[in-house]
C-alpha cells in the first residue's frame, strides 16, 4: 500500500479518520464559479484546455511555467523513488491546483503530474497568474480561495498520513518481532535436522564398521578355541619330560586363572622370595601369578619342576586374555551395532535398563574416571524405540560427566513413579543446575559448555526432551540435597505389561 | 635394602602385567612394584621408602578411577624421598590440558602413549633411570649393565677429571 493511495482516499481507511466536522470542504461550487468566471473572459476561456488520460502535465526536475487549476478530470502525482520506480504520492481533483509548488518557490517540478481520467483544467502561465489579482479579482479570489482550501487540506492530509505511518510502523514492529521468532525457530529445527542427519550418518558408520570389526574378532575367538583344544592334545602326544597330567593342569589352571589384584601378587611374590631367594625377581613375579593349589610346593613339584611348566601356565594365560579381549571386543561390537540401529527400529516394549547399560559400556572410556553407582532394580517394562532412548541415556550420562569434570559420583536410579509410571534418574556431584537457568537449558541451542561441539549444538536436552515427550514421557531437572544435578526422567510404563 | 625400584600405576591389570615383563631384563637391576591405583601407589611409595629402598622411576596411567594420574604426579613431586624421581605419564587418553598441567607443575620428563612397544618402553625406562643416578650422585657402576652405559662412562670420565683436578 503506498502512501498515494491512501491519501487518495481520505477517510475511508479507518486508521487516519479524523473527526467528521474535519472532513474536506465542498469545492464544487467555487469550481463552477471559476469556470463560469474563466469563461465569461475572452482572454481567459481560450486557457480553458482538455487533456486526455496518461498525458503528462509536468514531468518532475524538469521546468514548466504554467501552473493548472482542475475543473474537471483527475490527475496522479508520482515522485521518483530509489532504482527508478515512482510511488504515487496524491490524486489530484477538481479544485485542486497543480503546479502551485514551483510557482511559490521557483523550484523545478517537485512531481510528475499524470492525468488518470480526462481532465479539463484551467491553465495560466506564471505571469498570467500573477497579474490575475488585477486583470479578474473575482477569479483571483475564487482562486485564492481554492489555494487555501488546497493547503489546509494537505496539511490534514499530512496529519493523517503521520497517524497511519505511526499506526503501520506499529504492525511493522509487530511483524518483524514474529519474523524474528520464526527464524529462531527455523534456526533452531535446521539444527536438529542436521543433527538427526549427523546422528543418522554417525548410526550407519558405526554399524558398518561394528560389521567389519566382527568378523576378525570372531575369527579371533574361534581360533582361540581351536587354540585351545590343539594345545591340549599337543600337551598329551607329544612326550616331553614332564608328566602330562601336571602339565595339563597348569595348563588349565592358565586358561581359568583369574590375574591376582596388586596387592595379592605382592603377598605372593614376597612369599615366594622368602622360601626360595636363588630365583630371580621375575621369574617369582611369573609364578606368582600361577594360583598356590596349583602349584602346591612341596607335595610333589619341585621349583625347577615349576619353572619348566611355568610356559604352559602361561600359555593359557595368554590364550585366556585373548579370549577375554576378544569377548569384550564382541560385546562392545554388539552394544555398538543395537545403539548405532540406523533409522529408526519402530516402538518396542523395552526394559531401559538394557538401554542405559548399552550405553555405559559404550561411554565407558567418558565414564570410568568417575564412581559409577547403579541402582537399577527391575521394573516394568515401557514403550519406545530403544534407539531414541538410548540418545536420551547417552545425552544424559555424557552432561553428567562434562559437569563434573575429572572426578565425582555418577549415580543412575530407577524405579515405578507413582501409577503406571516409571522413573530414572542420572545424578551428577558437579557444580547444580542453578535455579534461573532450569527451564532454559532444555531450549535448544542452549549450552554451558565453552566449546559446544561435543555432542553437537547444545541441543541434547531439548531433543531429549522430545524424544521423551513422543512417548508420553518429561524430563526435568533439580538439585540434589548433597548438591550436583538430578535428571528425572518419566516414562509410562507399557500398557499390556500387567 | 637401598633398592631403586620402578613403580607402573595402571588400573588394568593386563597393563600391568604386561609392563613387568617387559622390564623384566632390567628387574635384578630395578625391582618392579606395581600399583592399581592412586591410592595405592601412595601406600606403596611408603612402604618403599621405609624399607630403605628409593623409588627411581613411576610410570603412571592418567584416567583411573579415584584420583588421576596427573594429579597423583603432582602430588607426588612434592613428596619428600622423591626428589629426583623420574615420573613418565603413560597413557592414552590424557589430553592436551592435562599433559601440559604434567609437564608444568609434576615435571614429567617423557610422555609414553599407548599401545606401547617393549623396546620403547625399555629405553625409557633405560635412559630415565641413567638420568637419575647420574642426578643422584650414586655410584653407577654396579647398575651399569642395566643403564645407558656410553653416557655413564663419559660421566663418570668426567667426574674423576673433576675430582682429580681439584
Amino acid at each position: 500500500m503506498c502512501a498515494g493511495e491512501t491519501g487518495s482516499t481520505p477517510g475511508s481507511s479507518g486508521t487516519g479518520d479524523l473527526p467528521p466536522g474535519e472532513r474536506r470542504r465542498d469545492t464544487s461550487r467555487v469550481v463552477a464559479e471559476v469556470r463560469r468566471l474563466a469563461e465569461a473572459s475572452s482572454e481567459l476561456r481560450e486557457r480553458i484546455r482538455k487533456f486526455d488520460s496518461g498525458v503528462l502535465l509536468l514531468r518532475e526536475g524538469e521546468r514548466h511555467d504554467e501552473i493548472f487549476c482542475l475543473l474537471d478530470g483527475t490527475v496522479k502525482l508520482y515522485k521518483r523513488a530509489s532504482a527508478g520506480t515512482k510511488i504515487a504520492v496524491d490524486v489530484v481533483r477538481p479544485g485542486d491546483l497543480v503546479g502551485l509548488l514551483s510557482y511559490c518557490t521557483g523550484n523545478p517540478n517537485f512531481t510528475d503530474a499524470a492525468v488518470t481520467t480526462p481532465v479539463t483544467a484551467l491553465a495560466l502561465s506564471f505571469e498570467q497568474f500573477g497579474s490575475l489579482a488585477g486583470s479578474a479579482p473575482e477569479l483571483y479570489e475564487r482562486l485564492q480561495s481554492l489555494i487555501r482550501d488546497n493547503l489546509t487540506e494537505r496539511y490534514r492530509r499530512m496529519v493523517v498520513l503521520h497517524l497511519e505511518l505511526a499506526t503501520l510502523n506499529t504492525t511493522l514492529e509487530n511483524e518483524r518481532d514474529e519474523l524474528r521468532r520464526t527464524v529462531l525457530e527455523l534456526e533452531s529445527t535446521r539444527n536438529r535436522l542436521v543433527q538427526q542427519e549427523k546422528m543418522a550418518m554417525l548410526g550407519r558408520l558405526v554399524a558398518g564398521l561394528a560389521h567389519e570389526i566382527n568378523n576378525p574378532a570372531s575369527a579371533t575367538l574361534r581360533s582361540v578355541d581351536y587354540l585351545g583344544e590343539a594345545f591340549a592334545e599337543v600337551l598329551e602326544k607329544v612326550p616331553g619330560q614332564v608328566d602330562s597330567g601336571t602339565a595339563r593342569r597348569f595348563w588349565d589352571a592358565g586358561l581359568s586363572a583369574r590375574l591376582p589384584d596388586t596387592a595379592t601378587q605382592r603377598s605372593r611374590l614376597d612369599a615366594l622370595a622368602r622360601d626360595h631367594p636363588r630365583l630371580s625377581r621375575p621369574l617369582l613375579r611369573r609364578l606368582a601369578a600361577i594360583p598356590p593349589e596349583v602349584l602346591r610346593f612341596g607335595t610333589g613339584i619341585d621349583p625347577d619342576e615349576a619353572i619348566r611348566l611355568l610356559p604352559v601356565f602361561e600359555a593359557g594365560l595368554n590364550l585366556q586374555i585373548i579370549r577375554v579381549s576378544s569377548e569384550r571386543i564382541r560385546d562392545l561390537v554388539v552394544n555398538l551395532k543395537k545403539y548405532a540401529r540406523p533409522g529408526p527400529a519402530g516402538e518396542a516394549a523395552v526394559d531401559l535398563r538394557e538401554g542405559i547399560r548399552e550405553t555405559l559400556l559404550i561411554l565407558r572410556g567418558a565414564v570410568r574416571r568417575f564412581d559409577v553407582q547403579l541402582d537399577l532394580p527391575p521394573v516394568p517394562p515401557v514403550r519406545a524405540d530403544p534407539g531414541r532412548l538410548s540418545q536420551v541415556w547417552t545425552n544424559l550420562i555424557y552432561n553428567a560427566c562434562e559437569a563434573m569434570g575429572q572426578q565425582g559420583r555418577l549415580r543412575i536410579s530407577c524405579g515405578p513413579a507413582g501409577d503406571d509410571r516409571v522413573f530414572v534418574t542420572v545424578q551428577d556431584s558437579g557444580p547444580g543446575v542453578p535455579e534461573e537457568i532450569r527451564e532454559r537449558i532444555f531450549q535448544p541451542n542452549f549450552t554451558t559448555k565453552e566449546q559446544a561441539n561435543h555432542f553437537g549444538l547444545g541441543i541434547g536436552l531439548s531433543i531429549s526432551r522430545e524424544i521423551l515427550a513422543d512417548y508420553g514421557g518429561e524430563l526435568t531437572v533439580g538439585n540434589a540435597p548433597e548438591g550436583g544435578a538430578v535428571f528425572r526422567v518419566e516414562l509410562p510404563a507399557a500398557e499390556n505389561s500387567g | 635394602m637401598d633398592k631403586i625400584c620402578i613403580l607402573c600405576v595402571d588400573d588394568e591389570p593386563d597393563v600391568l602385567r604386561a609392563v613387568a615383563r617387559d622390564l623384566a631384563e632390567m628387574e635384578e637391576g630395578f625391582p618392579v612394584e606395581t600399583a592399581a591405583s592412586a591410592e595405592e601407589a601412595k601406600g606403596l611409595i611408603g612402604e618403599i621408602l621405609k624399607r630403605g629402598d628409593r623409588l627411581g622411576l613411576v610410570f603412571c596411567d592418567h584416567v583411573m578411577p579415584g584420583q588421576n594420574g596427573v594429579d597423583l604426579l603432582i602430588e607426588l613431586r612434592g613428596w619428600p624421598g622423591l626428589q629426583g624421581t623420574r615420573l613418565v605419564l603413560f597413557t592414552g587418553q590424557a589430553g592436551h590440558e592435562d599433559t601440559v598441567e604434567a609437564i608444568n607443575r609434576a615435571g614429567i620428563t617423557r610422555y609414553v602413549a599407548k599401545p606401547w612397544e617393549r623396546e620403547l618402553l625399555v629405553r625409557v625406562a633405560r635412559d630415565e633411570l641413567t638420568s637419575y643416578l647420574i642426578e643422584s650422585g650414586r655410584d653407577p657402576l654396579p647398575l651399569m649393565r642395566y643403564l645407558d652405559q656410553e653416557r655413564l662412562v663419559e660421566y663418570v670420565r668426567r667426574r674423576n677429571r673433576v675430582d682429580t683436578g681439584q
